[in-house]
């Protein structure tokens, strides 16, 4: 008899267990949705891994996830909570990992309490949109007196604009320049690299300044393939550039990409661009490795953002002490306009807000109102002009300055005028089957880079798999 | 005597035995039910529900993000998809091939090494630790390891090869022709420990007084080996087969982390192909219809198993 009941007493516990574990959170979601009424604390902002610990009675609470690190976001959410006497935002990381954009799209389908987050690509926002997960700032902006074109531009506006609406609003952006160690330049005799130089000029400076044999060679440069290939072709075919105008078709059979795909290939046979067969040992493929191993003097050049050089340069484990400079991304032909690719990073308002204005307020303070403390902190560039010269002024040293780089050669570079900005190939107005292909030119590429096909080849293979799959999928 | 007499002496000394045990009975039989119920519950939710759920989805299109409300019911023609899609068919042929691969080696491997650990060896103990220890490993770290071995150019294993006189050692997982082999091997190295343990507790079971039989009648341990040994383990290959069939149709870690199923689609296997149309794609429904059709394939072959083991499973 005591058997008998033990066994109920702990079916009854761990069922009940199970259910509670399982069971949706209705009552919590229209808790914490109405997030008018948070926790209660009175200490200052604290931010923790699950979010953050301290929020006022009283004030508006907005949810906000993104997968940026705490310490990244420290001083945002501090200043925000600070400056609002009504708002404030309980930010919640997600794990930056490969599947961070499933967590989200999962919860979000879920309805878990959110009012603002993010998205890696076009893609996810495209998606996100077409499902009715995301609210329209159209009206937000119009109430706040604000012109969405004149604050951010419309290569922006272009992609972030679907139906008529807009649904994202940059929060950071990232021009690309070429970043190189001088003393491997000096030390092979190789001048530096100067503005409005070629493609070609890139690979044969590459192959000038690499030395040495086997495992120690140092090579010209070290890109990532599947990443860099398309980038001559990106530029010069301008916003969505994979696709044919109609969207019915790809557009590999442009030359550009097969021109791309040739340059990279011929410098990997050159021996100046690090063979992709050792990119896997010792996992090139995190940029963060890549950029570790341009601060170790393994390679010459890279091509990359301004974070690559005041965020993760100035990192002590990629403490260096040779001198670096940067310059514009080269040119097809001399004296052509400079141009460079351009990616950004934003954020939407959640359709299930309760508190949408304030949402609003706190995406016009993290994109608009304090690019010191919001992309600054990231050393990403911010997308709207400055909104006074002291935060220029923080933004300038924040992000434009780093050990062994001149900070005027870093304005010059990513903040000049004369560069006209083009999308990255990712950022398409677009979307048919992407994901698909974008896999796909990633495996052409690859099988390129490990010498089993022609880059001739691989763009013919592209073409006719991403025409089916565009096919398929329309 | 009256019928109420003669049913009380009935009810008395006799019957009141047999109705105790039928209650016990039952009691016992609840109690195992409480204890059961927990995993059952746990089983049903999850394991048989995403099963129907997957069979029902593989009849519809469905992205995750549009909710419940996107599902969209398409008939068969997730399946009839399925018989044009080259990659899934690569996907399948690539995902036998590695079964083909890597069961035989396992067994092999795990019966001759699990014969040499059970008899009188030095280091008896340290052996079969260090065979049993790669299953112990995360997939994920050993597959990272594994690369660094694998590297074409500057590898432990290619730098080997090199001194053997092989001019032109395999690319490994940067080549087509050596990606699914790379994980072939790395699937035997982790597996073979945890078969070998089976088949030593198999081994104990093998009465001492057969092999003393054979000797006395002056069999070598060669021919031990097939007339006793092999034959007297056969349950326990029987099962070993089973299982390791399964769990090679279910390859994934490694190639999610060495070759993402390239390059091109040479190492391209059914599952991995799965998680790329759910996770990647947001082809949910394309993607149960693909893992329906494994789970059949699977089903199917272990049913076939089953039937053919009569003819070679040595029951006592």
């Amino acid at each position: 008899m005591r058997k008998k009941g033990l066994a109920i007493l702990c079916s009854t516990a761990l069922l009940i267990a199970m259910f509670a574990g399982c069971s949706g959170s209705g009552a919590d979601s229209a808790q914490s949705a109405d997030s008018a009424a948070p926790a209660a604390s009175e200490s200052s902002t604290v931010l923790t891994e699950s979010g953050t610990a301290d929020l006022e009675e009283g004030k508006t609470t907005i949810v906000f996830y993104h997968w940026t690190p705490v310490r990244e976001m420290e001083v945002m959410v501090k200043t925000f909570n600070e400056s609002h006497d009504d708002i404030q935002v309980d930010y919640k990381p997600v794990p930056d990992s490969p599947d961070a954009m499933i967590k989200l799209n999962t919860m979000l389908m879920a309805n878990e309490p959110m009012d603002v987050t993010s998205q890696w690509s076009t893609d996810h926002l495209q998606l996100r949109v077409q499902s009715d997960l995301y609210e329209p700032l159209d009206e937000y902006f119009e109430k706040n007196g604000l012109n969405y074109e004149e604050v951010f531009g419309s290569v922006v506006g272009s992609i972030t604009n679907i139906d008529g609406k807009y649904w994202s609003m940059p929060y950071a952006y990232k021009a690309y320049g070429v970043i190189y160690n001088k003393s491997i330049f000096d030390a092979a005799g190789v001048p530096y690299p100067e503005e409005g130089w070629t493609w070609d000029e890139f690979a044969e400076t590459a192959l000038a300044v690499s030395s040495g044999e086997g495992a120690s060679r140092v090579y010209g440069t070290c890109l990532i393939p599947h990443e860099m290939w398309y980038v001559r072709a990106a530029i010069s075919l301008g916003l969505d550039a994979m696709y044919k105008p109609d969207g019915t078709a790809s557009n590999f059979d442009d030359p550009m990409f097969l021109k791309g795909l040739q340059w990279l290939y011929d410098m990997q046979q050159a021996g100046s661009q690090k063979p992709l067969n050792e990119f896997a040992e010792l996992q090139l493929d995190a940029q963060a490795n890549r950029v570790a191993s341009f601060y170790k003097g393994n390679f010459a050049m890279d091509i990359g953002p301004t974070f690559y050089i005041s965020n993760w340069g100035m990192l002590d484990e990629n403490s260096h002490d040779f001198e670096c400079g940067v310059v514009p991304l080269p040119v097809e032909n001399k004296g052509d306009p400079l141009k460079s690719q351009y990616e950004f990073s934003d954020l939407s308002m959640v359709k299930t807000s309760q508190n949408k204005d304030a949402a609003f307020e706190f995406m016009k303070f993290y994109c608009i109102d304090r690019p010191d403390v919001a992309a600054a902190e990231k050393c990403m560039q911010p997308p709207a002009p400055f909104p006074s010269q002291e935060i220029e002024d923080i933004c300038v040293e924040k992000i434009y300055s780093a050990t062994g780089f001149s900070t005027e050669e870093m304005l010059h570079t990513f903040t000049n005028t004369d560069v006209q900005l083009i999308p990255n190939l990712m950022f398409t107005t677009k979307s048919t089957a992407k994901t698909e292909i974008v896999d796909m030119m990633k495996q052409e590429c690859n099988q390129v880079l490990f010498n089993e096909q022609t880059p001739q080849q691989a763009v013919e293979n592209m073409k006719t798999k991403a025409d089916d799959l565009i096919a398929k999928e329309s | 005597m009256s019928q109420q007499q003669a049913a009380a002496v009935q009810q008395q000394p006799g019957t009141i035995p047999h109705r105790t045990a039928k209650q016990r009975k039952r009691r016992m039989n609840l109690i195992g039910w409480c204890f059961l119920l927990p995993s059952f519950i746990g089983f049903v939710l999850f394991r048989f529900l995403p099963i129907i759920a997957s069979f029902l989805l593989s009849f519809t299109k469905w992205n995750l993000v549009s909710g419940f409300s996107g599902i969209e019911f398409v008939g068969l023609s997730n399946f009839t998809d399925l018989v044009t899609d080259d990659t899934f068919l690569v996907s399948l042929k690539n995902t036998f091939l590695y079964v083909i691969g890597s069961v035989p080696a396992i067994i092999v491997i795990a019966i001759v090494l699990a014969v040499i650990v059970n008899n009188k060896i030095y280091l008896k103990s340290l052996s079969r630790l260090m065979i049993y220890m790669p299953y112990i490993f995360s997939m994920v770290t050993v597959s990272m390891v594994w690369l660094s071995l694998y590297s074409p150019n500057y590898g432990p294993i290619n730098n080997f090869l090199r001194r053997l006189g092989i001019e032109n050692p395999p690319g490994w997982v940067t080549s087509s022709k050596s990606s699914l082999a790379a994980l072939v091997i790395i699937g035997v190295w982790s597996m073979v420990g945890y078969y070998m343990v089976i088949f030593m507790a198999g081994l104990q079971n093998i009465p001492a007084s057969y092999y003393e039989a054979a000797e006395i009648d002056g069999a070598g341990s060669i021919y031990q080996f097939f007339k006793i040994t092999l034959p007297m383990l056969s349950p326990t290959t029987f099962y070993v087969m089973i299982t390791c069939i399964i769990n090679s149709f279910q390859v994934f870690t490694a190639v999610k982390i060495m070759t993402e199923g390239g390059p091109g689609t040479s190492s391209m296997v059914t599952v991995y192909y799965v998680y790329n149309l759910a996770v990647k794609y947001n082809k949910i429904g394309y993607a149960c219809a693909v893992s329906m059709v494994l789970f059949v394939l699977v089903f199917l072959i272990t049913i076939f198993q089953f039937k053919m083991q009569k003819k070679w499973v040595y029951q006592e």
